[in-house]
Protein backbone atom coordinates (compact mmCIF):
# COMPACT_ATOMS: atom_id res chain seq x y z
CA UNK A 1 0.00 0.00 0.00
CA UNK A 2 1.65 3.03 -1.28
CA UNK A 3 2.19 6.00 1.52
CA UNK A 4 -0.09 8.44 2.36
CA UNK A 5 0.43 11.91 1.20
CA UNK A 6 1.08 15.19 3.33
CA UNK A 7 -2.34 16.22 2.01
CA UNK A 8 -4.04 13.37 3.16
CA UNK A 9 -2.75 12.58 6.44
CA UNK A 10 -3.25 16.54 7.00
CA UNK A 11 -6.83 16.15 5.48
CA UNK A 12 -7.77 13.24 7.69
CA UNK A 13 -6.54 14.90 10.48
CA UNK A 14 -8.04 18.40 10.34
CA UNK A 15 -11.29 16.42 9.95
CA UNK A 16 -10.87 14.70 13.39
CA UNK A 17 -9.97 18.13 14.53
CA UNK A 18 -12.64 19.82 13.53
CA UNK A 19 -15.00 17.30 14.71
CA UNK A 20 -12.97 17.45 18.28
CA UNK A 21 -13.37 21.48 18.27
CA UNK A 22 -16.87 21.32 17.47
CA UNK A 23 -17.60 19.28 20.48
CA UNK A 24 -15.21 21.39 22.89
CA UNK A 25 -17.55 24.42 21.70
CA UNK A 26 -21.27 22.47 22.53
CA UNK A 27 -19.56 21.50 25.95
CA UNK A 28 -18.27 25.15 26.69
CA UNK A 29 -21.83 26.09 25.33
CA UNK A 30 -23.65 24.08 27.86
CA UNK A 31 -21.21 25.03 30.89
CA UNK A 32 -21.94 28.73 30.06
CA UNK A 33 -25.63 28.20 29.49
CA UNK A 34 -26.21 26.91 32.99
CA UNK A 35 -23.92 29.43 35.01
CA UNK A 36 -25.63 32.19 32.76
CA UNK A 37 -29.21 30.54 33.63
CA UNK A 38 -29.65 32.58 37.00
CA UNK A 39 -26.90 34.63 37.67
CA UNK A 40 -28.15 36.17 40.97
CA UNK A 41 -29.05 32.55 42.27
CA UNK A 42 -26.14 30.54 43.78
CA UNK A 43 -25.76 27.30 41.94
CA UNK A 44 -27.46 24.51 42.92
CA UNK A 45 -25.98 20.98 43.73
CA UNK A 46 -26.84 19.69 40.69
CA UNK A 47 -25.77 22.45 38.68
CA UNK A 48 -22.25 22.10 40.49
CA UNK A 49 -21.92 18.38 39.60
CA UNK A 50 -23.28 18.78 36.15
CA UNK A 51 -20.83 21.45 35.74
CA UNK A 52 -17.66 19.36 36.86
CA UNK A 53 -18.83 16.12 34.83
CA UNK A 54 -19.27 18.90 31.75
CA UNK A 55 -15.44 20.20 32.51
CA UNK A 56 -13.98 16.39 32.60
CA UNK A 57 -15.68 16.01 29.46
CA UNK A 58 -13.92 19.50 27.91
CA UNK A 59 -10.88 18.59 29.30
CA UNK A 60 -11.08 14.50 27.85
CA UNK A 61 -12.14 16.16 24.37
CA UNK A 62 -8.71 18.74 24.44
CA UNK A 63 -7.16 16.20 25.52
CA UNK A 64 -8.25 14.41 22.26
CA UNK A 65 -7.24 17.47 20.76
CA UNK A 66 -3.87 17.28 21.53
CA UNK A 67 -3.47 13.78 20.57
CA UNK A 68 -4.33 13.66 17.13
CA UNK A 69 -2.15 17.17 16.63
CA UNK A 70 0.82 14.88 17.91
CA UNK A 71 0.24 12.01 16.26
CA UNK A 72 -0.02 13.92 13.18
CA UNK A 73 2.51 16.22 13.71
CA UNK A 74 4.92 12.56 13.48
CA UNK A 75 2.50 10.77 10.36
CA UNK A 76 3.19 13.74 8.84
CA UNK A 77 7.11 14.23 9.18
CA UNK A 78 7.20 10.01 7.87
CA UNK A 79 5.25 11.16 4.17
CA UNK A 80 7.47 10.79 1.58
CA UNK A 81 7.23 14.70 0.18
CA UNK A 82 8.62 15.69 4.11
CA UNK A 83 11.08 13.11 3.83
CA UNK A 84 12.54 14.41 0.72
CA UNK A 85 12.51 17.90 1.85
CA UNK A 86 16.00 18.37 3.00
CA UNK A 87 17.14 16.51 0.19
CA UNK A 88 15.82 19.07 -2.42
CA UNK A 89 17.29 21.99 -0.35
CA UNK A 90 20.46 20.66 0.19
CA UNK A 91 21.01 20.12 -4.27
CA UNK A 92 20.23 23.67 -4.27
CA UNK A 93 22.53 24.48 -1.54
CA UNK A 94 25.22 22.53 -2.88
CA UNK A 95 25.12 24.03 -6.37
CA UNK A 96 25.81 27.50 -4.70
CA UNK A 97 28.31 26.11 -2.54
CA UNK A 98 30.19 25.26 -6.23
CA UNK A 99 30.30 28.89 -6.79
CA UNK A 100 31.75 29.90 -3.47
CA UNK A 101 34.43 27.18 -3.47
CA UNK A 102 35.12 28.71 -7.36
CA UNK A 103 35.56 32.32 -6.19
CA UNK A 104 37.40 30.36 -3.29
CA UNK A 105 39.72 28.30 -5.45
CA UNK A 106 40.59 31.71 -7.56
CA UNK A 107 41.67 33.23 -4.35
CA UNK A 108 44.19 30.24 -3.27
CA UNK A 109 45.15 30.24 -7.05
CA UNK A 110 46.32 34.06 -6.58
CA UNK A 111 47.70 33.15 -3.10
CA UNK A 112 49.87 30.26 -4.84
CA UNK A 113 51.15 32.45 -7.50
CA UNK A 114 51.87 35.06 -4.57
CA UNK A 115 53.99 32.84 -3.24
CA UNK A 116 55.80 31.30 -6.47
CA UNK A 117 56.43 34.64 -7.37
CA UNK A 118 58.34 35.45 -3.91
CA UNK A 119 60.06 31.99 -4.29
CA UNK A 120 60.94 33.28 -7.76
CA UNK A 121 62.19 36.52 -6.27
CA UNK A 122 64.23 35.07 -4.12
CA UNK A 123 65.94 33.09 -6.83
CA UNK A 124 66.10 36.16 -8.97
CA UNK A 125 68.42 37.61 -6.18
CA UNK A 126 70.81 34.65 -5.91
CA UNK A 127 70.63 34.58 -9.56
CA UNK A 128 72.11 38.40 -9.64
CA UNK A 129 74.19 37.17 -7.00
CA UNK A 130 75.93 34.96 -8.77
CA UNK A 131 76.14 37.00 -11.99
CA UNK A 132 77.92 39.82 -9.72
CA UNK A 133 80.19 37.55 -8.81
CA UNK A 134 80.92 36.49 -11.93
CA UNK A 135 81.42 39.45 -13.09
CA UNK A 136 84.20 40.30 -10.31
CA UNK B 1 43.29 50.83 -30.34
CA UNK B 2 44.71 47.29 -29.60
CA UNK B 3 41.56 44.75 -30.53
CA UNK B 4 42.48 43.17 -26.46
CA UNK B 5 42.13 46.25 -25.22
CA UNK B 6 38.83 47.18 -27.24
CA UNK B 7 37.41 43.82 -25.64
CA UNK B 8 38.28 44.30 -22.57
CA UNK B 9 37.18 47.66 -22.51
CA UNK B 10 33.86 46.36 -23.77
CA UNK B 11 33.65 43.52 -21.64
CA UNK B 12 34.12 45.97 -18.61
CA UNK B 13 31.23 48.19 -19.39
CA UNK B 14 29.35 45.17 -19.79
CA UNK B 15 30.15 44.24 -16.37
CA UNK B 16 29.89 47.26 -14.66
CA UNK B 17 26.39 47.62 -16.12
CA UNK B 18 25.18 45.29 -14.08
CA UNK B 19 23.80 46.16 -9.64
CA UNK B 20 27.15 44.44 -7.92
CA UNK B 21 26.37 41.65 -4.76
CA UNK B 22 27.21 44.25 -2.43
CA UNK B 23 23.99 45.65 -3.11
CA UNK B 24 22.48 42.80 -1.55
CA UNK B 25 24.73 41.82 1.20
CA UNK B 26 22.48 43.49 3.89
CA UNK B 27 19.40 42.53 2.21
CA UNK B 28 20.82 38.71 2.45
CA UNK B 29 22.03 39.03 5.58
CA UNK B 30 19.06 40.12 7.48
CA UNK B 31 17.37 37.14 5.33
CA UNK B 32 20.28 34.22 6.81
CA UNK B 33 19.04 36.02 10.51
CA UNK B 34 15.30 35.42 9.97
CA UNK B 35 15.97 31.90 8.46
CA UNK B 36 18.03 31.00 11.26
CA UNK B 37 15.18 32.40 14.13
CA UNK B 38 12.53 30.29 12.41
CA UNK B 39 14.88 27.14 12.67
CA UNK B 40 15.07 27.35 16.30
CA UNK B 41 12.06 28.28 16.98
CA UNK B 42 10.80 25.10 14.62
CA UNK B 43 13.60 23.22 16.87
CA UNK B 44 12.08 24.70 19.85
CA UNK B 45 9.09 23.66 19.37
CA UNK B 46 10.03 19.95 18.23
CA UNK B 47 11.42 20.09 21.86
CA UNK B 48 8.26 21.02 23.59
CA UNK B 49 6.15 18.32 21.51
CA UNK B 50 8.98 16.30 21.79
CA UNK B 51 8.94 16.24 26.02
CA UNK B 52 5.23 16.43 26.06
CA UNK B 53 4.25 13.15 23.66
CA UNK B 54 7.42 11.71 26.07
CA UNK B 55 5.16 12.83 29.56
CA UNK B 56 1.78 11.39 27.64
CA UNK B 57 3.51 8.00 26.64
CA UNK B 58 5.15 7.71 30.09
CA UNK B 59 1.91 8.37 32.05
CA UNK B 60 0.26 5.42 29.16
CA UNK B 61 3.09 3.49 30.22
CA UNK B 62 2.25 3.76 34.25
CA UNK B 63 -1.27 2.89 33.94
CA UNK B 64 -0.58 0.17 31.33
CA UNK B 65 2.83 -1.55 32.94
CA UNK B 66 2.31 -4.96 31.18
CA UNK B 67 2.21 -2.96 27.33
CA UNK B 68 5.78 -1.88 28.56
CA UNK B 69 7.86 -4.47 27.12
CA UNK B 70 11.58 -4.94 25.61
CA UNK B 71 11.36 -4.96 21.87
CA UNK B 72 11.04 -8.45 19.98
CA UNK B 73 14.30 -10.18 20.65
CA UNK B 74 16.31 -7.67 22.88
CA UNK B 75 17.30 -7.50 26.55
CA UNK B 76 18.85 -10.91 26.45
CA UNK B 77 22.52 -11.91 26.88
CA UNK B 78 22.49 -13.30 23.18
CA UNK B 79 20.86 -9.94 22.06
CA UNK B 80 22.64 -7.43 20.10
CA UNK B 81 20.52 -4.39 21.74
CA UNK B 82 18.26 -3.43 24.82
CA UNK B 83 15.08 -1.07 24.37
CA UNK B 84 11.94 -1.36 26.05
CA UNK B 85 8.93 0.45 24.40
CA UNK B 86 5.54 0.68 24.74
CA UNK B 87 3.05 -1.18 23.00
CA UNK B 88 -0.19 0.00 22.24
CA UNK B 89 -2.82 -1.12 19.61
CA UNK B 90 -3.07 -4.09 17.93
CA UNK B 91 -0.07 -6.46 17.30
CA UNK B 92 0.60 -4.81 13.76
CA UNK B 93 0.97 -1.40 15.40
CA UNK B 94 4.66 -0.84 16.11
CA UNK B 95 5.53 -0.30 19.34
CA UNK B 96 6.45 3.22 20.42
CA UNK B 97 9.62 4.38 22.22
CA UNK B 98 8.52 5.68 26.19
CA UNK B 99 11.14 8.54 25.63
CA UNK B 100 10.88 10.69 21.86
CA UNK B 101 14.01 12.74 21.63
CA UNK B 102 12.33 14.66 18.27
CA UNK B 103 9.26 14.51 16.45
CA UNK B 104 9.83 15.58 13.34
CA UNK B 105 13.11 15.14 12.71
CA UNK B 106 12.89 15.22 8.96
CA UNK B 107 11.17 18.43 9.03
CA UNK B 108 14.12 19.85 11.90
CA UNK B 109 16.72 18.32 9.35
CA UNK B 110 14.64 20.29 6.20
CA UNK B 111 14.77 23.72 7.78
CA UNK B 112 18.34 23.06 8.92
CA UNK B 113 18.94 22.89 5.83
CA UNK B 114 17.48 26.02 4.71
CA UNK B 115 18.95 27.92 7.51
CA UNK B 116 22.59 26.48 5.50
CA UNK B 117 21.21 27.59 2.60
CA UNK B 118 20.71 31.10 3.73
CA UNK B 119 24.27 30.97 4.90
CA UNK B 120 25.99 29.79 1.76
CA UNK B 121 24.07 33.27 0.23
CA UNK B 122 25.50 35.08 2.72
CA UNK B 123 29.08 33.49 1.96
CA UNK B 124 28.90 34.01 -1.70
CA UNK B 125 27.31 37.49 -1.33
CA UNK B 126 30.43 38.24 0.81
CA UNK B 127 33.31 36.02 -0.73
CA UNK B 128 35.67 38.33 -2.47
CA UNK B 129 38.89 36.69 -4.15
CA UNK B 130 39.96 40.49 -5.23
CA UNK B 131 42.34 41.61 -2.83
CA UNK B 132 44.48 37.80 -3.36
CA UNK B 133 44.52 38.39 -6.81
CA UNK B 134 45.73 42.02 -6.14
CA UNK B 135 48.61 40.74 -4.12
CA UNK B 136 49.37 38.27 -7.06
CA UNK B 137 48.89 40.50 -9.67
CA UNK B 138 51.32 43.27 -7.99
CA UNK B 139 54.03 40.69 -7.61
CA UNK B 140 53.84 39.46 -10.90
CA UNK B 141 54.58 43.03 -12.11
CA UNK B 142 57.38 43.71 -10.00
CA UNK B 143 58.54 40.20 -11.11
CA UNK B 144 58.31 41.18 -14.67
CA UNK B 145 60.03 44.29 -13.73
CA UNK B 146 62.86 43.04 -12.07
CA UNK B 147 63.39 39.88 -14.84
CA UNK B 148 63.63 42.65 -17.78
CA UNK B 149 66.19 44.35 -15.44
CA UNK B 150 68.30 41.21 -15.27
CA UNK B 151 67.76 40.38 -19.04
CA UNK B 152 67.84 44.42 -20.25
CA UNK B 153 69.51 46.39 -17.64
CA UNK B 154 68.12 49.61 -17.26
CA UNK B 155 64.69 48.72 -18.11
CA UNK B 156 62.85 48.02 -15.12
CA UNK B 157 61.02 51.70 -14.75
CA UNK B 158 59.84 51.57 -18.46
CA UNK B 159 58.72 47.69 -17.68
CA UNK B 160 57.02 49.42 -14.68
CA UNK B 161 55.43 52.10 -16.02
CA UNK B 162 54.05 49.71 -18.54
CA UNK B 163 53.10 47.10 -15.54
CA UNK B 164 51.27 49.31 -13.26
CA UNK B 165 48.00 50.31 -15.50
CA UNK B 166 47.91 46.77 -16.15
CA UNK B 167 47.85 45.34 -12.93
CA UNK B 168 44.80 47.57 -12.18
CA UNK B 169 43.10 46.55 -14.88
CA UNK B 170 43.61 42.98 -14.49
CA UNK B 171 42.54 43.45 -11.00
CA UNK B 172 39.51 45.62 -11.91
CA UNK B 173 38.67 43.03 -14.48
CA UNK B 174 38.68 40.03 -12.16
CA UNK B 175 36.58 42.04 -9.51
CA UNK B 176 33.73 42.38 -12.25
CA UNK B 177 34.20 38.82 -13.46
CA UNK B 178 33.57 37.84 -9.79
CA UNK B 179 31.15 39.59 -9.60
CA UNK B 180 29.20 38.73 -12.10
CA UNK B 181 29.86 35.03 -10.79
CA UNK B 182 28.40 36.08 -8.02
CA UNK B 183 25.74 37.06 -8.85
CA UNK B 184 24.71 34.88 -11.55
CA UNK B 185 25.14 31.95 -8.35
CA UNK B 186 22.81 34.01 -6.35
CA UNK B 187 20.01 34.46 -9.25
CA UNK B 188 20.36 30.73 -9.90
CA UNK B 189 20.12 29.41 -5.94
CA UNK B 190 17.16 31.57 -5.38
CA UNK B 191 15.22 30.93 -8.29
CA UNK B 192 15.76 27.40 -7.84
CA UNK B 193 15.09 27.29 -4.40
CA UNK B 194 11.75 29.29 -4.25
CA UNK B 195 9.43 26.92 -5.32
CA UNK B 196 11.04 24.23 -2.72
CA UNK B 197 11.23 26.84 -0.05
CA UNK B 198 7.61 27.68 -0.41
CA UNK B 199 6.71 24.29 -0.11
CA UNK B 200 8.55 23.53 2.86
CA UNK B 201 7.42 26.71 4.34
CA UNK B 202 4.10 25.60 4.06
CA UNK B 203 4.78 22.38 6.02
CA UNK B 204 6.65 24.10 8.89
CA UNK B 205 3.78 26.30 9.57
CA UNK B 206 1.41 23.43 9.36
CA UNK B 207 3.73 21.67 11.80
CA UNK B 208 4.09 24.85 14.08
CA UNK B 209 0.44 24.87 14.19
CA UNK B 210 -0.23 21.33 15.31
CA UNK B 211 2.42 21.54 18.03
CA UNK B 212 0.91 25.26 18.94
CA UNK B 213 -2.43 23.13 19.80
CA UNK B 214 -0.59 20.82 22.17
CA UNK B 215 -0.38 24.54 24.08
CA UNK B 216 -3.43 25.69 23.60
CA UNK B 217 -5.14 22.81 24.78
CA UNK B 218 -2.58 23.13 28.18
CA UNK B 219 -3.98 26.72 28.35
CA UNK B 220 -8.07 26.25 27.51
CA UNK B 221 -7.72 23.54 30.03
CA UNK B 222 -6.15 26.03 32.65
CA UNK B 223 -8.94 28.27 32.15
CA UNK B 224 -11.60 25.80 32.50
CA UNK B 225 -10.17 24.99 35.65
CA UNK B 226 -9.79 28.91 36.95
CA UNK B 227 -13.40 29.00 35.98
CA UNK B 228 -14.45 25.91 38.49
CA UNK B 229 -12.59 27.37 40.79
CA UNK B 230 -14.15 30.43 40.69
CA UNK B 231 -17.49 28.92 40.63
CA UNK B 232 -17.09 27.17 44.05
CA UNK B 233 -15.26 30.32 45.41
CA UNK B 234 -15.95 33.56 43.99
CA UNK B 235 -12.90 35.42 45.96
CA UNK B 236 -10.83 38.28 44.40
CA UNK B 237 -8.28 36.21 43.84
CA UNK B 238 -9.57 33.14 42.17
CA UNK B 239 -11.45 36.41 39.98
CA UNK B 240 -7.66 37.40 39.40
CA UNK B 241 -6.06 33.61 38.63
CA UNK B 242 -9.41 33.32 36.02
CA UNK B 243 -8.63 36.60 34.31
CA UNK B 244 -4.57 35.53 34.27
CA UNK B 245 -5.55 32.57 32.76
CA UNK B 246 -7.68 34.01 30.68
CA UNK B 247 -5.12 36.30 29.35
CA UNK B 248 -2.42 33.60 28.45
CA UNK B 249 -5.21 31.56 26.29
CA UNK B 250 -6.15 34.67 24.60
CA UNK B 251 -2.06 35.71 23.40
CA UNK B 252 -1.91 31.88 22.24
CA UNK B 253 -5.17 32.10 20.33
CA UNK B 254 -3.58 35.59 18.38
CA UNK B 255 -0.09 33.82 17.84
CA UNK B 256 -0.21 31.87 14.15
CA UNK B 257 2.92 30.23 13.63
CA UNK B 258 1.57 29.89 10.13
CA UNK B 259 1.69 33.00 8.86
CA UNK B 260 5.05 33.56 9.98
CA UNK B 261 6.54 30.49 8.29
CA UNK B 262 4.31 32.04 5.12
CA UNK B 263 6.58 35.33 5.68
CA UNK B 264 9.75 33.43 5.48
CA UNK B 265 8.66 32.48 1.96
CA UNK B 266 7.39 35.66 0.74
CA UNK B 267 10.71 37.44 2.22
CA UNK B 268 12.33 34.66 -0.23
CA UNK B 269 10.05 35.46 -2.66
CA UNK B 270 10.41 39.14 -2.60
CA UNK B 271 14.91 38.51 -2.21
CA UNK B 272 14.45 36.42 -5.53
CA UNK B 273 12.74 39.29 -7.40
CA UNK B 274 14.94 41.74 -6.76
CA UNK B 275 17.92 39.70 -7.49
CA UNK B 276 16.16 38.38 -11.03
CA UNK B 277 15.50 42.41 -11.87
CA UNK B 278 17.58 44.76 -11.07
CA UNK B 279 15.30 47.84 -11.62
CA UNK B 280 13.39 46.28 -8.60
CA UNK B 281 13.83 48.66 -5.42
CA UNK B 282 15.08 46.68 -2.72
CA UNK B 283 13.41 48.35 -0.19
CA UNK B 284 10.25 46.06 -0.51
CA UNK B 285 12.61 43.29 0.06
CA UNK B 286 13.92 45.10 3.13
CA UNK B 287 11.13 45.58 4.50
CA UNK B 288 9.02 42.82 4.24
CA UNK B 289 12.87 40.69 5.65
CA UNK B 290 13.10 43.07 8.47
CA UNK B 291 9.50 42.72 9.87
CA UNK B 292 10.03 39.03 9.10
CA UNK B 293 13.36 39.08 11.20
CA UNK B 294 11.38 40.68 13.56
CA UNK B 295 8.40 37.91 13.99
CA UNK B 296 10.70 35.13 13.76
CA UNK B 297 12.34 36.32 17.32
CA UNK B 298 8.43 36.32 18.59
CA UNK B 299 7.89 32.86 17.30
CA UNK B 300 10.99 31.89 18.83
CA UNK B 301 9.75 33.08 21.90
CA UNK B 302 6.90 32.05 22.24
CA UNK B 303 8.14 28.29 21.57
CA UNK B 304 10.77 28.66 24.50
CA UNK B 305 7.53 30.10 26.14
CA UNK B 306 5.78 26.30 25.55
CA UNK B 307 8.67 24.39 26.06
CA UNK B 308 9.51 26.03 29.31
CA UNK B 309 5.74 25.72 29.96
CA UNK B 310 5.76 21.56 29.36
CA UNK B 311 8.98 21.47 31.63
CA UNK B 312 6.63 23.32 34.49
CA UNK B 313 4.21 20.71 34.12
Amino acid sequence: MPNPTFDDVLADAKAQIRGLQDSERKLSDEIESIRARDPQAPLSDQDKAQLTNLRDARDAVLDAIEKVALVTLENLDNTDEVKSLAENIRAVRQNLQGTLNKVKAIGNLAQTVSDLLDRAGQLEIKVKGIADKLKT
Amino acid sequence: MDARVLCAFGLSMLLGACSTSADYKPVIASFTDATNKADRALQTYDQAVSERVTEIRKQLATAQPRNVRPLPGDCNTSSERCRIAFFEGTPATPPKPIVVQTLIPNQVAAMHEIGLYAAALKDVAEVDSTPAVKVAVEKAGAAIASLSSLVAPGSAPAAQAFAVPLEEGVVWIYGKYQETVKLRALRQATQAMDPVLNDAVSKFGTAASLAGLSDLRRLAQDVNAREGAFDRTSSVGNLEALLASADKFDQGLRLSPQDIFQRLGEAHKELTRALKDDSLSLADAFQRIDRLSADASELFKLAEAFQQAVKAH
